[in-house]
């Protein structure tokens, strides 16, 4: 016990003279002169807290250096030194262990760039470790911001413990065709859907058992379905159906409007191929849009604004958050609405109703007008106290910049968003924490394994959806509903 | 004579090279240029990996890479021209023609692939793949060996297949064939070994590449633009290699030494008429001409679209647009506008039309015009559509351009980027980044900065069906757009809505003082007699006594002949009036 003691403390020893060194010089005889601020790091990984499953948190200098480097420090004490020339990729291996010895407690990070041939040291930041994990994959399309046309374009899910990104499905497939709206049941594989648009297209719906292409347009509805959410128990989904259309500035900031010239809410019963068609939720007078389902399945959410001319009036549309009793056993509806926040009486409009797991919180996205925020810079994510009836303005999360579409993760304890932060354009994934006390902490951007990758990319993250471990989907057999046009038309 | 007889396939190769640099330098320029419009070749090596991960990637690659230098139709020209003759040469060679009576049958090939090039959808990577299959079976002919030779094509076979795509085939099949020929019996297991790997390697492809379509991992190259072209314009290439190979065996030289150059002489005769017949049957020399002007309005070459119009008249609307465009930017519009037989507010403004390259046009009008987000609407509608999937780097530098405009500098950071990694744009992408987060110099910038002034501070929106409210819009955000004002009279006077002319002309009279265009004096006449009756004398502008005389002869034959009868006898000498674009368009 004895001897091992010795070799502990001098393993140490040879520790703290190595970070000395790093901190000191970064090639042994050059001196790093300290500076006084924090790095400026491009993604902003200062002072986030991560899920200790998270992949590593590559980074780069976001001014210029020619190289740089960074010493990592566990609380508990693990710790490791990475340089590199244009950005720090992080061994998967040391940076693994790092976070599951400091769950729960933070990691130190001191950054050195070599600036105009100058080594410089920057004040340590800090990355809070949270001890609650993150589903493992995230499911999202790619594809390009445009207007009117797209080109090449897919539903991928990405490891979110390591890099791994795979196609789930892509529009080279489907005679270059539109894939769009994923959405998955209570955050699982086991029963998922998504559309596929154009000449070969239909609702793919795949359940444990099988997998189905749906023909959605009936007599009785506006369009085929679009905006989905499932009911926890696997046996609905609620969906939009709407008549859009798109208008486009000629002044900037803003470019694009996409509005719906009419639109309802609708639920398919799953297991009897029927759309049920409440009537509240289809009324002629204003629109119904973005459903979704409270955790017990026994309240629908969804989005409503008084019907107006969506072309001449398009400022004048904004919806409020209102909700309908939901009985699942007979799928039946309430016969009143209720209002939750009555976002136009205060000029604001509301979009995306996404309750937290665990039915105590209501997150949505609001904006100026109508319900497309991704092209409303001013859109922001607000969270609802749904026992309290009070709202948080989540302005840790928030940017100056466009924050649209959200997610939970099974556990309720992270939320996934996208925002335009970065570039104004190409919409990101960001990551954040949402603790037991209803606040939400600092996001992180989704990490890559080199950081140039979002600067290269032309492409939009759409939809992000958190998905408890992996996701499948058997192409071959969807390559085959489609060829053979073996589609199911729904009833109602 | 002699000398002829000894080069003549020299000769021919020659002949046939200098013909094809002939007709894409001198008459087909600008469907080189466009093959390089909608493409984007960048020197990186995801990029490589991205493009050689798909099979006949490889073939895809070097058609890219190659198409980059057709921004010079000159040097397009000549690559297609060396490619040709490769081609023709590699035919030759593994067909054994060299020598014999037959060799002028190899330029076929050559020929076909010409004819399919006059369609501007028909890519080079096909060309790529059909000249690397052939160096395929030359290099398989040359081992000597006949167990190596056999079974090096069977364990080749899968890379063949990842570098041509489809045109493996064509390989397998010519090797068949060839060990069929030799009678070779040792050849049966490496042979059926050959045709197991042809049917099972598209299929094993789908495994590992399971979002592409078996037809699509079967012919692997990028041959045509569109998904839905006829693969036949993939196969005929190949199936006339290997027809060419087969008659060079089974057509012996039948004809007496004394009659060869006769021989030779009617197959070039035959061969050069065939070639020159189908090349002009198939070449679309009314999209050439849309094409120029494209191109020409691309560099901004305003004279040369005035000169090109006045020598040919235009006769689409897209050419129209530009004619019109050129007009505006030379300050002619009001003053030549109806010296063309124009074909309405479309032959003006364009609307839209959801296709890659007639969005990549219309883009160039609206950007002149100062429609910023429209011109970027419209590029970056073009690239997504481009039916390949591919980029352009033409639409990046309008994309980067108008993102710095509208100050959206980390955008255009993003496409420049992209840009620095070309060959051919990157001395302008080095250029454009000085710009960035630069206000003041991009303020200061001839270009940019005016149309920065001239993009509106007052949103509105797009409206196709309310064009001469937009440019109203314009013109009202910057009285000193005097395009956008030329743009607006000349609407109302296309659309015919001569209220709106005589109203809209008050807001912009002082651009022209004294000296009001000739077009819009006729216009202007007309509009104030209608509106003034009692006072047409009377008229508050500054109307010259030519056109006055003009208005007065014009009225007197339109009274002594009718409405019916006037048409024919206005026509020669009033067809550049408005009053007969007004009363006979």
């Amino acid at each position: 016990m004895r001897i091992n003691n010795t070799v502990l403390m001098a393993f140490k020893c040879c520790a703290i003279v190595l970070f000395a060194l790093g901190m000191a010089g970064c090639n042994g005889n050059e001196t790093a002169s300290p500076k006084n601020e924090m790095p400026s790091i491009f993604p902003d990984y200062i002072d986030v807290t991560i899920p200790s499953n998270i992949a590593p948190l590559n980074f780069k200098m976001a001014q210029n250096c020619s190289s740089m480097k960074a010493i990592f420090e566990g609380e508990n004490g693990y710790s490791f030194v990475v340089s590199g020339k244009s950005f720090l990729k992080i061994p998967e291996k040391k940076w693994t262990k790092l976070l599951a010895g400091n769950t729960d407690k933070t990691v130190s990070v001191t950054v050195s760039a070599k600036e105009d041939g100058k080594w410089f040291r920057y004040v340590p930041f800090k990355i809070m470790v949270s001890q609650y994990p993150i589903d493992e994959s995230l499911v999202y399309r790619l594809i390009a911001p445009g207007y009117v046309t797209y080109g090449k374009m897919g539903l991928y899910v990405r490891n979110l413990t390591t890099y791994e990104q795979r196609p789930i499905i892509e529009n080279t497939l489907l005679d270059n065709g539109c894939v769009n709206c994923h959405s998955f049941c209570q955050n699982t594989d086991d029963k998922k859907s998504f559309h596929i648009r154009g000449s070969k297209g239909g609702t793919v719906l795949c359940t444990k058992d099988k997998t189905e292409l749906l023909n959605t347009k009936t007599d009785k509805t506006i369009s085929n379905f679009v905006y989905p959410y499932w009911h926890p128990s696997g046996k609905y989904i609620a969906y939009s159906v709407n008549n859009t259309n798109q208008i486009f500035h000629e002044s900037t900031p803003k470019l694009v409007e996409v509005l719906d010239l009419s639109s309802d809410v609708v639920v398919y019963d799953v297991e009897n191929n029927k759309v049920l068609l409440p009537s509240l939720l289809m009324r002629e007078e204003s629109f119904e849009t973005f459903p979704s389902f409270s955790p017990d399945g026994r309240t629908l959410y969804f989005c409503s604004a008084v019907r107006k001319d969506a072309i001449k009036e398009f400022k004048k549309i904004k919806y409020d958050l209102c909700s309908i009793s939901f009985d699942p056993e007979k799928g039946t509806f309430g016969n009143k609405v209720d209002t939750l926040v009555h976002a136009a009486d205060n000029g604001k409009s509301i979009s995306f109703p996404r309750p937290s797991p665990d039915g105590r919180y209501l997150m949505y996205t609001m904006l100026d007008y109508g319900n497309f925020s991704i092209w409303h810079r001013e859109a922001d994510l607000f969270l609802m106290n749904l026992a309290e009836g009070t709202t948080d303005s989540l302005d840790v999360v928030n940017s100056p910049d466009v924050e649209s579409y959200h997610s939970w993760s099974s556990n309720g304890r992270w939320f996934v968003f996208s925002s335009r932060r970065d570039n104004g354009l190409y919409t990101m994934p960001f990551i954040a924490l949402f603790d037991d006390n209803g606040k939400a902490y600092k996001p992180f951007l989704l990490p890559q394994k080199d950081p140039n990758y979002y600067e290269s990319l032309l492409l939009s993250f759409n939809v992000p959806e958190l998905v408890k471990g992996t996701v499948n989907l058997d192409v071959r057999e969807v390559e085959h509903l489609l060829n053979t046009n073996s589609i199911k038309h729904v009833e109602y | 004579m002699n000398i002829l007889s000894k080069h003549r396939e020299g000769i021919l190769s020659a002949f046939l090279g200098l013909m094809i640099f002939f007709f894409f330098f001198f008459l087909y320029p600008s469907h080189v240029q466009v093959h390089e419009n909608l493409q984007l070749y960048v020197y990186s090596w995801s990029m490589f990996l991205d493009t050689i991960a798909m099979p006949g990637g490889f073939s895809n690659y070097l058609g890219t890479f190659l198409v980059q230098f057709f921004i010079w139709p000159g040097l397009g020209a000549l690559i297609i021209a060396m490619l040709m003759v490769t081609l023709q040469q590699m035919v030759a060679l593994f067909s054994g023609l060299r020598g014999t009576l037959l060799y002028p049958i190899s330029v076929l090939p050559s020929l076909l692939l010409v004819v399919f090039l006059c369609n501007e959808n028909y890519l080079l990577p096909a060309v790529v793949s059909t000249l690397l299959m052939t160096l395929f079976c030359v290099a398989y002919i040359s081992i000597k060996n006949t167990n190596i030779r056999n079974w090096g094509a069977v364990i080749l076979l899968p890379l063949i297949y990842w570098t041509i795509g489809g045109a493996y085939v064509a390989f397998a099949v010519f090797v068949i064939w060839h060990e069929f020929i030799l009678k070779n019996k040792k050849a049966f297991l490496p042979i059926l070994c050959m045709i197991l790997l042809l049917t099972s390697l598209p299929v094993l492809a789908k495994i590992f590449i399971p979002q592409q379509s078996l037809n699509d991992l079967f012919l692997g190259v990028d041959f045509f633009r569109y998904h839905d072209g006829s693969v036949s314009l993939y196969w005929l290439p190949l199936a006339l290699v290997l027809l060419v190979s087969f008659l060079s065996t089974h057509l012996p030289d039948v004809v007496s030494k004394s009659k060869a150059n006769m021989c030779w002489a009617i197959q070039v005769v035959v061969f050069l008429f065939l070639g020159i017949c189908s090349v002009l049957h198939f070449a679309n020399f009314k999209k050439e001409s849309l094409m120029e002007y494209d191109q020409l309005a691309l560099k901004q070459k305003w004279s040369r679209i005035v000169e090109k119009a006045n020598h040919e008249a235009p006769t689409s609307k897209m050419e129209f647009a530009f004619l019109n465009l050129a007009l505006g930017k030379q300050n002619q519009l009001g003053n030549k506008l109806l010296d063309y037989n124009q074909v309405g507010t479309d032959g003006l403004l364009p609307t839209f039309v959801q296709v890659h390259n007639i969005l990549l046009m219309q883009s160039e009008i609206y950007y002149h015009l100062g429609f910023v987000n429209t011109a970027q609407r419209y590029a970056f509608d073009s690239m997504e559509s481009i039916p390949n999937h591919q980029r352009s780097g033409r639409l990046l530098k309008r994309l980067a351009t108008t993102n710095i405009i509208n100050g959206n500098y980390k955008v255009a950071q993003k496409y420049i980027d992209l840009l620095k990694q070309t060959l051919f744009y990157r001395k302008w992408a080095l250029d454009a980044e000085t710009y960035l987060f630069d206000d003041d110099r991009v303020n200061g910038h001839k270009e940019w900065g005016t149309l920065r002034k001239f993009k509106p501070d007052d949103d509105f929106i797009f409206d196709e069906s309310n064009r001469d409210k937009m440019l109203l819009n314009l013109f009202q955000h910057n009285s000193s757009n005097k395009l956008a004002f030329d743009y607006l009279l000349t609407y109302c006077m296309l659309s015919k809505n001569l209220p709106r002319f005589l109203s809209a002309f008050s807001w912009g009279e002082s651009f022209y003082g004294k000296g009001i265009p000739k077009n819009y004096q006729e216009a202007l006449i007309y509009a104030w007699g209608q509106q003034n009756r009692s006072q047409a004398r009377n008229i508050p502008f500054p109307i010259d006594a030519d056109s006055k005389n003009r208005m007065r002869e014009y009225a007197t034959i339109f009274s002594k002949y009718g409405k019916d009868g006037a048409e024919s006898a206005l026509s020669h000498d009033f067809s550049d009036t408005y009053w007969f674009y007004l009363q006979f368009k």
